[in-house]
């Protein structure tokens, strides 16, 4: 198929003549351009639309589409040119209404004129790469009316003055609002961020910082939190009725920054209202309006976490080394669990219940709580408290929140092995003194410190408890073999087992012969079915009921303690006696006996026993005399229980002393274990470890785990290596 | 389903639309496009069946074939302008240029105008 020329088809077309004269296109577009004319002056009506669009159907067709985009072109400009004048001309107010008005009817005529000339959008536009109709008439708008040098700067002012109006509390039309910024939007992607929001943002951000610094001079702190919230909230009003969506968060981010992120700190440390004035008296709207302005802001949440965190260690460290609170342990227990109460509802619910803040307080109350040597004390006297009377009557769910509650603050403690030496001295004395108001509410503690601290922990208290039990099976069994003791004194024996409770030094004293006898019976009794074990009378635990009857026949039942009893008893074969010859009669220690004497003789109301001469201390030429005088409401009078105090100075130091020994073979014990399965470690790493498994009883002291290893190598369980001299090695 | 027809109705607002001039399309061309689209407007045949009506409707003389062409074009019903052309389209395929003018009735094809 080769020629020379080209070929190619003509299809023959309409079978009626088309008219091809020169003229044609000129004619042809004629009609068009008058069309479009008309069309812009609202003269629509007259035309029909199937004879234009078959006038531009054929000028395509016959390749004169060239002629008609162009033509089209000429034609728009020039009345678009015309459309800006008049807008121009528009004054003050109605110049956005006129340019509104202007735009719409634009949109109509082009839409309009798209569909005539939709041939030659499908044809002739995609083949000669021009821009589509309706975009054409878009950029034309764009570049004739909004470009034109009036136009635009005043169309940016008008804008933005309609809204700092709306910002100073003008109510604006909010309609003609959306049409311009959504024209603008229409004109394409850029043209609405350049001609408006740009400088939106721009003058916005000079608005903010005008008004936050004036806001700030002569408000307090929540008030100016309030204001910022509700100009975060009018700005999201007026993105959601006239602005772009897109602009939300560009406004939101200039109003965070200008209003919250500049003033941060000054808002959190302001006097009288900044955030420590607000935690101290539970505001929580202020703190929640806080929190959640202050999240949206980079560091915001950190710094009020900061600011807290500081608060609470301060105020935990006053309050714990203040010496007045020490005075009562359980009112310093108290107080702490009243703070705690206070910022867990504080982070509850102003801070959402957040759980960075929550840790924040965890570590400053572990930070403050520790650093009284005290605390573990303090804790288990408060437990002490609760549980001889604070919890009577308390319904049981009430009695699981408070003991919950106490947990948590022991969880706290980083010296738990010395909370447990005193909770076993305190859990004894409850014990032994019958005093304990619910013998429930003692065993769900052990379960939770069981369920805290481990099997280990709790062991000796379980055993505790149960040689209660025993004691109680061992009584009975005593009195029903010997049937015929029916008629002496009643005697209810305690068996404790020495590991199980705190150790007390037993030096015993003369038992009246009456008691003495039957305890003697009960020893055989207890050694036949117990054979290989050992009692010995713990005289300084025990209390008694005594009967009495004084000088002028009144009868009294006496509660005393066990020393209390034997000197009391001695009154019954004698009238007076003397200091010296009690004290060779019972053989109690003598500042035992000393206190004894006191509770017996000077305490007003308890003076079963007079004293002469009647000075206040007891010395040793002191005489006794059953005081005749004796008198009490009661029937039944109490004298002088032994009630768990506060450590005296010495007795303290010899507590700490035996905590301290006993953490000696438990550091062992722990460096042993790691050596034997690491076989080889060195100094730090085994000081860490060991520090790690011991955390949850105490806290290692470095120097004293040095020690430990030194022991440990004298006693050949590990050798240090020869080279260096850092490394230990476990001696299998 | 023709564009051209449904701007008419629509773009220029006249109060009573009573008659759509269509100049350039005859009568008989029209009857042809209205049966088309009514039937395709229907939907009641199953699409094998339309298939096989549309090859019925196709099958004319190459005269009514342009005209169908041109019509399709200017009413902007592009579904009835595929077919045809495909129509077309087949006819001259694997054909040499001799006998595509001998098919279509073209005369003097050794002396054409070049257009721009």
């Amino acid at each position: 198929m080769s020629n020379q020329k080209k070929k190619h088809f003509q299809i023959e077309a309409f079978k009626h003549k088309v008219v091809m004269d020169p003229k044609y296109p000129d004619k042809t577009w004629k009609i068009l351009e008058d069309a479009i004319h008309e069309i812009y002056n609202h003269n629509a009506s007259g035309l029909s639309f199937e004879e234009l669009y078959r006038n531009a159907y054929n000028m395509v067709l016959h390749k004169f589409g060239e002629r008609l985009y162009s033509g089209l072109v000429a034609t728009m400009t020039v009345h678009l040119k015309d459309i800006a004048q008049s807008i121009e001309a528009a004054q003050g107010g109605s110049f956005l209404e006129e340019l509104n008005r202007k735009w719409n009817d634009h949109n109509k005529a082009l839409q309009m004129i798209r569909d005539i000339l939709m041939y030659m959008d499908r044809t002739y536009v995609p083949s000669a790469r021009k821009t589509p109709v309706h975009e054409l008439g878009l950029n034309l708008w764009r570049e004739n009316v909004i470009y034109s040098s009036q136009i635009r700067t005043r169309l940016l002012n008008t804008l933005l003055e309609l809204i700092h109006s709306e910002r100073t509390g003008e109510v604006i039309d909010r309609g003609i609002m959306r049409n311009i910024t959504k024209m603008l939007m229409d004109l394409g992607p850029s043209v609405y961020e350049h001609e408006f929001e740009k400088h939106f943002t721009n003058v916005s951000a000079e608005f903010y910082q005008v008004e936050s610094q004036r806001f700030i001079e002569c408000c307090d702190c929540g008030d100016y939190l309030k204001k910022a919230e509700r100009r975060l909230n009018e700005e999201m009003d007026r993105v959601s009725h006239y602005l772009d969506p897109e602009t939300e968060k560009k406004i939101n981010k200039v109003v965070e920054e200008q209003m919250i992120e500049n003033h941060m700190l000054r808002l959190i440390h302001m006097e009288n209202s900044g955030l420590v004035n607000m935690l101290c008296d539970d505001k929580y709207e202020d703190l929640g309006r806080m929190y959640t302005l202050f999240r949206r802001v980079t560091d915001g949440l950190l710094k009020i976490r900061e600011v807290m965190t500081s608060h609470i260690r301060e105020s935990g460290k006053q309050l714990v080394t203040d010496p007045e609170r020490l005075k009562d342990p359980v009112e310093f227990v108290q107080r702490l669990l009243d703070e705690k109460d206070k910022y867990d509802k504080i982070i509850n619910l102003p801070f959402n219940n957040d759980k960075s803040f929550q840790n924040a307080l965890n570590s400053s109350f572990e930070y403050f709580i520790n650093l009284n040597p005290r605390s573990p004390e303090f804790i288990s006297l408060f437990v002490d408290d609760k549980l001889r009377k604070g919890l009577k009557g308390v319904n049981e769910d009430d009695v699981e929140v408070t003991l919950d509650k106490v947990m948590m603050l022991f969880r706290y403690l980083q010296e738990k092995d010395v909370f447990e030496k005193y909770y076993k001295q305190h859990l004894a004395k409850r014990l032994l003194s019958g005093k304990t108001v619910s013998d429930d509410a003692e065993r769900s503690l052990i379960v939770k410190l069981k369920t805290e601290c481990g099997y280990q922990f709790t062991s000796k208290l379980e055993g505790m408890f149960t040689d209660m039990k025993t004691s109680q099976d061992t009584m009975q069994g005593f009195y029903a073999s010997h049937p015929d003791l029916g008629d002496g004194p009643t005697l209810t024996v305690q068996v404790l087992t020495t590991g199980s409770w705190p150790t007390q030094s037993s030096i015993t004293c003369n038992l009246p012969a009456e008691i003495s006898a039957l305890c003697e019976k009960f020893r055989s009794y207890y050694l036949g079915t117990h054979t290989g074990r050992r009692l010995s009378w713990q005289t300084n635990m025990g209390f008694a009921d005594l009967k009495a009857t004084f000088g002028k026949g009144q009868k009294h039942e006496l509660n005393v303690s066990t020393y209390q009893m034997c000197v009391l008893m001695l009154f019954n074969n004698a009238d007076k006696l003397s200091y010296k010859e009690i004290e060779q009669a019972t053989e109690i220690p003598a500042p035992d006996l000393k206190r004894c004497l006191q509770s017996l003789a000077l305490v007003k109301g308890r003076n079963v026993l007079r004293k002469e001469p009647m000075s206040k201390d007891v010395v040793e030429d002191d005489a006794f005399f059953v005081n005749d005088k004796f008198s009490s409401k009661l029937y039944k009078v109490k004298i002088g229980t032994v009630v768990a105090q506060k450590e005296s100075e010495p007795e303290k130091q010899e507590t700490r002393q035996r905590v301290e020994e006993d953490r000696k073979p438990q550091i062992e014990a722990a460096i042993v274990r790691i050596m034997k399965s690491r076989k080889q470690l060195d100094h730090n790493n085994l000081i860490a470890e060991v520090t790690k498994q011991l955390q949850s009883r105490f806290l290692a002291n470095p120097t004293e785990v040095k020690k430990r290893i030194e022991s440990l190598i004298e006693r050949d369980f590990l050798e240090r290596d020869d080279n260096d001299r850092k490394l230990y090695r476990y001696l299998a | 389903m023709s564009k051209t027809v449904k701007d008419a109705i629509e773009t220029i607002p006249t109060d009573e639309i009573n008659s759509i001039s269509l100049s350039l399309v005859r009568s008989e061309i029209l009857t042809k496009v209205i049966e088309y689209c009514k039937k395709h407007n229907s939907a009641q045949m199953s699409d094998v069946d339309l298939m096989d009506w549309d090859v019925e409707f196709a099958n004319v003389h190459y005269t009514t074939l342009f005209d169908l062409v041109l019509s399709a074009n200017y009413m902007n019903i592009n579904c009835l302008l595929d077919l045809v052309c495909g129509k077309i389209a087949d006819m001259i395929k694997g054909k040499t240029p001799g006998e595509i003018a001998k098919l279509f009735d073209i005369k003097d094809v050794s002396t054409y105008e070049e257009d721009n």
